[in-house]
């Protein structure tokens, strides 16, 4: 019997001590929050309690008695207090509750105060299993302000858990309540002794039993967000405690039998324990996870490295593997798998499996039910399918239901097309999936879904580079190859222009001195009509040899070789009157007035010989196309700022019709209206004129209303002479300087 | 003393109207038909003056111009080239051996190479 009335109190009140004090240090780590702090508070005062009770039941004197129950007191009071602002923090505050709670502290020093008072506790009651003090007429005081307390608690926490929807927080309110009934009414009998009623001391139990339904709820429901903290001390108590019961008894056995071998095992023991408590601690990690803490798993963690894993891969396989992996760690889930339905072959495939038993051949599943099903896009548990009763959900429940299946997520892509279901079998620890998970996993199946969307749009555009790329090949072979073959007609034509020009060339000067010699008319037996004749085909001729001239410099300009610019210095009225004199018939003719606006004295630092080609070339033109007896202006505006002079030949002409305007520095093209007037151009001279112009570093241009004119216009740097850049080319001996230009002759 | 003139020209229709133009002016005038035969003429004659065509069989007027140019009487002849090329690499080839003029037949009336001619001996 001395067992139970002797031992049995020191024994509780000890597991009581070691465990209450376990949960407060627990709670301790994780304190920022107020309701941990205010149950930091009540499991110190616990912790005191139950010391103290401890302390006194072990006492034999009156006065230590009465010394360590005034101890216990001046932790208790904070009790009352405390106690209903933790109902406040668990439930809401409002302003009468306010004014309650202060008068509650300040009402707790008063009775710290009084509490040390003989007029509080004085005097020891013995009984049979222990002593308490006696109550006196202030402690009345102290009971009605704990019962009422404890009233008011248990009316907070009640009317919550009435008014409560979320089922999870329905249970964690019931596990306080629980907890807290067996606080204050079987812990309140400690105060029976104090009014003289001998009742034996279960009340040193409570401590142990509260910390053991608080810890129930916080790893079963998460009561107070210290899961992760309470699974850590769970794997190192265990596997402490694992490691070092065997070590212990081993080193018992060995002291027993081989004591002088002592130090040796204690050395091999100590270095095996070493060797051996990550595995163990590793093992009961699982272990503690697999049936403990199943649903625990720190959300913002599983949404990082998911996000991390989703964003590595634009594989459609591999995100499916790595986030199956991953969910089947958090959750412990029994079985875990993914189906895909394909749009285009109109079916579902298995994409991911792991542990169901599907039914061979193809899954029965109305795509269209299914996507009706889950058009909220919510998960679904296997229950709520089994409620719904609709004829159409059936053959789904069914399906499910045979495949042992718990849990459905489906993923959307394009924001409501099902694309695939995530299917989870039940958990390991046998808990079903609660509303947390499925918050998560609603998350998550939205997660992967744009992840899908990323991929298959990958998919689609990495098949349509492919195409392109291989479009783009062969179109550019193709014309590479028409480049080719282009590149070499057109070098054939201009090596054929060129040498069908040079070899014609020398039949044209037959031709031409022949007349001349014949035109002399030496021997005088030519008639009039004749020489006419001849004078015919002399112009004819020399008509012929400009044209083959032209395409002479043409094939010049085609193959490539710019125009070797021999430059000197000369008076440009002189080129100009040269010219002129060369086109007096036409000028003559049409009854023509050349307006010259240029300086008499302007020379100027160029290719003599082109430069006078140009000056041909559009002067010609001009006369061509002017009507009769208007005039043709030579014009020179220098632009000072660029460095240029800006020459310009101006008619009264026909124009150049606006349709056309772009096309007349091609070479061949000429003007529709030119040609009904003139048959005889080649459409070279104005493309070689501009490329004459551009080898001297200048650019040809014109503007022209057709009816009412043309100015064609040319710029040509105000060069100083004493940089010849290309003169450098023609080394001329010295005494044969004056030939280099001489290979035109003046007409 | 009439100015000797030699006429290197292929084409025998050409090098006739050459011929007929400047002994109307009095020049006396040798002929030759290729390089070679230019080459052979040239020392043989030691000309006033020679018109030369570039474009000829055996040896064509750059070549033969080359070599005369080596020779110790060949330095100082003088010398007008009388093509139908009128590129530039071939004006400055000519030119690199001493030419005096270098003229495009088919540009040139006789009366105007008559003029270069004498404008030649003139100088």
């Amino acid at each position: 019997m001395s067992i139970v009335n002797n031992l049995f109190p020191k024994i509780f009140s000890l597991l009581s001590l070691g465990f209450i004090i376990s949960l407060s240090i627990i709670v301790l780590k994780n304190s920022r929050k107020l309701v941990n702090k205010l149950f930091f508070s009540l499991t110190l005062i616990l912790d005191l309690w139950v010391f103290g009770s401890f302390m006194m039941f072990g006492s034999i004197f009156d006065y230590q008695i009465i010394f360590w129950d005034r101890f216990i007191y001046a932790a208790v009071v904070f009790w009352p207090a405390l106690q209903y602002h933790f109902s406040l923090a668990v439930t809401h505050f409002n302003n009468k509750r306010r004014y309650l709670l202060i008068l509650a502290y300040t009402l707790t020093p008063i009775f710290l105060i009084i509490s040390q008072s003989n007029q509080f506790v004085s005097g020891v009651f013995r009984y049979k299993w222990g002593a308490h003090t006696y109550a006196h007429s202030l402690h009345h005081y102290y009971l009605a302000f704990f019962a009422l307390s404890s009233l008011l608690f248990f009316y907070n926490l009640i009317k919550k858990y009435r008014a409560e929807t979320d089922r999870l927080e329905r249970k964690r309110t019931l596990y306080y309540i629980f907890g807290f009934i067996v606080l204050d009414f079987i812990g309140g009998s400690a105060f029976l002794p104090a009014y003289q009623i001998p009742f034996y001391p279960i009340f040193l139990a409570t401590p142990l039993i509260f910390s053991l339904i608080i810890a129930y709820a916080i790893t079963y429901f998460g009561l107070m967000d210290i899961k992760l903290i309470m699974r850590r001390y769970f794997v190192y108590i265990l596997s402490l405690f694992s490691v070092l019961a065997p070590t212990y008894i081993c080193l018992y056995y060995v002291e027993i039998f081989y004591p002088g071998w002592l130090f040796f095992f204690s050395l091999l023991l100590f270095i095996l324990s070493l060797v051996f408590f990550l595995n163990v601690k590793n093992y009961f990690y699982r272990f503690s996870n697999k049936y403990f803490f199943s649903s625990l798993y720190d959300f913002n963690e599983l949404i990082y490295s998911l996000n991390n894993r989703l964003r590595a891969s634009l594989d459609i396989g591999q995100i499916f593997q790595s986030t199956m992996g991953l969910l089947g760690q958090a959750f412990h889930s029994k079985a875990i798998a993914i189906i895909n339905y394909s749009p285009r072959l109109k079916f579902w495939t298995i994409v991911y499996n792991q542990d169901f038993i599907f039914a061979k051949g193809r899954i029965s599943l109305n795509y269209q039910t299914l996507s009706e099903l889950f058009v909220s896009g919510r998960p679904l548990a296997l229950s709520d399918l089994e409620k719904s009763n609709l004829k159409a959900t059936r053959g789904l429940f069914l399906y499910f239901k045979n495949l042992n299946a718990e849990l459905i997520v489906p993923i959307k892509i394009k924001e409501k097309q099902l694309s695939s279901l995530m299917i989870f079998g039940p958990k390991e620890s046998g808990e079903s999936y609660n509303a947390k998970d499925i918050r998560v996993l609603e998350s998550v199946a939205s997660e992967i879904g744009l992840s899908l969307e990323n991929a298959l749009l990958y998919q689609s555009v990495t098949r349509f580079n492919v195409k392109l790329k291989d479009e783009v090949d062969k179109a550019t072979k193709q014309l590479q190859e028409q480049n080719e073959t282009l590149k070499k007609l057109d070098q054939a034509k201009t090596e054929f222009i060129g040498i069908a020009s040079h070899q014609l060339r020398t039949p044209l000067t037959g031709i031409r001195w022949f007349t001349e010699l014949l035109l002399k008319n030496n021997e005088k037996n030519l008639s009039a009509k004749q020489l006419d004749f001849l004078d015919q085909v002399s112009a004819s001729n020399q008509r012929m040899i400009r044209l083959v001239n032209d395409l002479l410099d043409v094939s010049h300009i085609e193959t490539g070789r710019k125009f070797d610019i021999i430059k000197s210095e000369f008076r440009l009225a002189e080129v100009i009157d040269e010219v002129l004199k060369e086109n007096i018939f036409l000028i003559s003719t049409k009854g023509l007035k050349i307006q010259n606006n240029l300086p008499q004295d302007l020379s100027i630092f160029a290719d003599r010989e082109k430069i006078k080609q140009v000056w041909q070339n559009l002067i010609s033109n001009a006369t061509k196309y002017s009507g009769d007896k208007t005039t043709i202006t030579i014009t020179l505006n220098p632009d000072k700022n660029k460095g240029l002079n800006i020459f310009g030949v101006q008619d009264q002409g026909i124009g150049i019709p606006k349709d056309q305007q772009a096309q007349i520095f091609n070479k061949f093209f000429r003007a529709s209206n030119a040609s009904l007037k003139h048959s005889d151009g080649t459409g070279l001279g104005l493309y070689i004129a501009r490329e004459i112009i551009r080898a001297h570093g200048g650019e040809m241009w014109f503007e022209s209303t057709e009816g009412q004119g043309t100015d064609f216009l040319f710029s040509l740097p105000i060069a100083s002479k004493s940089i010849p850049i290309s003169a450098e080319k023609t080394i001329i001996p010295k005494q044969t300087v004056k030939a280099n230009k001489t290979n035109k002759p003046k007409q | 003393m009439a100015k000797k003139i030699l006429i290197i020209e292929d084409d025998l229709i050409l090098a006739k109207a050459l011929r007929a133009s400047l002994e109307e002016e009095k020049f006396e005038v040798i002929e030759a038909h290729d390089g070679f035969e230019g080459l052979e003429a040239a020392e043989k004659n030691l000309p006033d003056l020679i018109l030369c065509d570039i474009s000829m069989p055996k040896m064509d007027g750059l070549t033969m111009l080359e070599k005369m140019r080596q020779t110790d009487w060949g330095q100082k002849l003088s010398v007008i080239m009388l093509t139908n090329f009128s590129d530039e690499e071939k004006i400055s080839l000519a030119l690199k051996h001493s030419v005096f003029r270098y003229l495009v037949k088919s540009d040139w009336d006789l009366s105007q190479i008559i003029e270069e001619v004498k404008k030649e001996f003139a100088s």
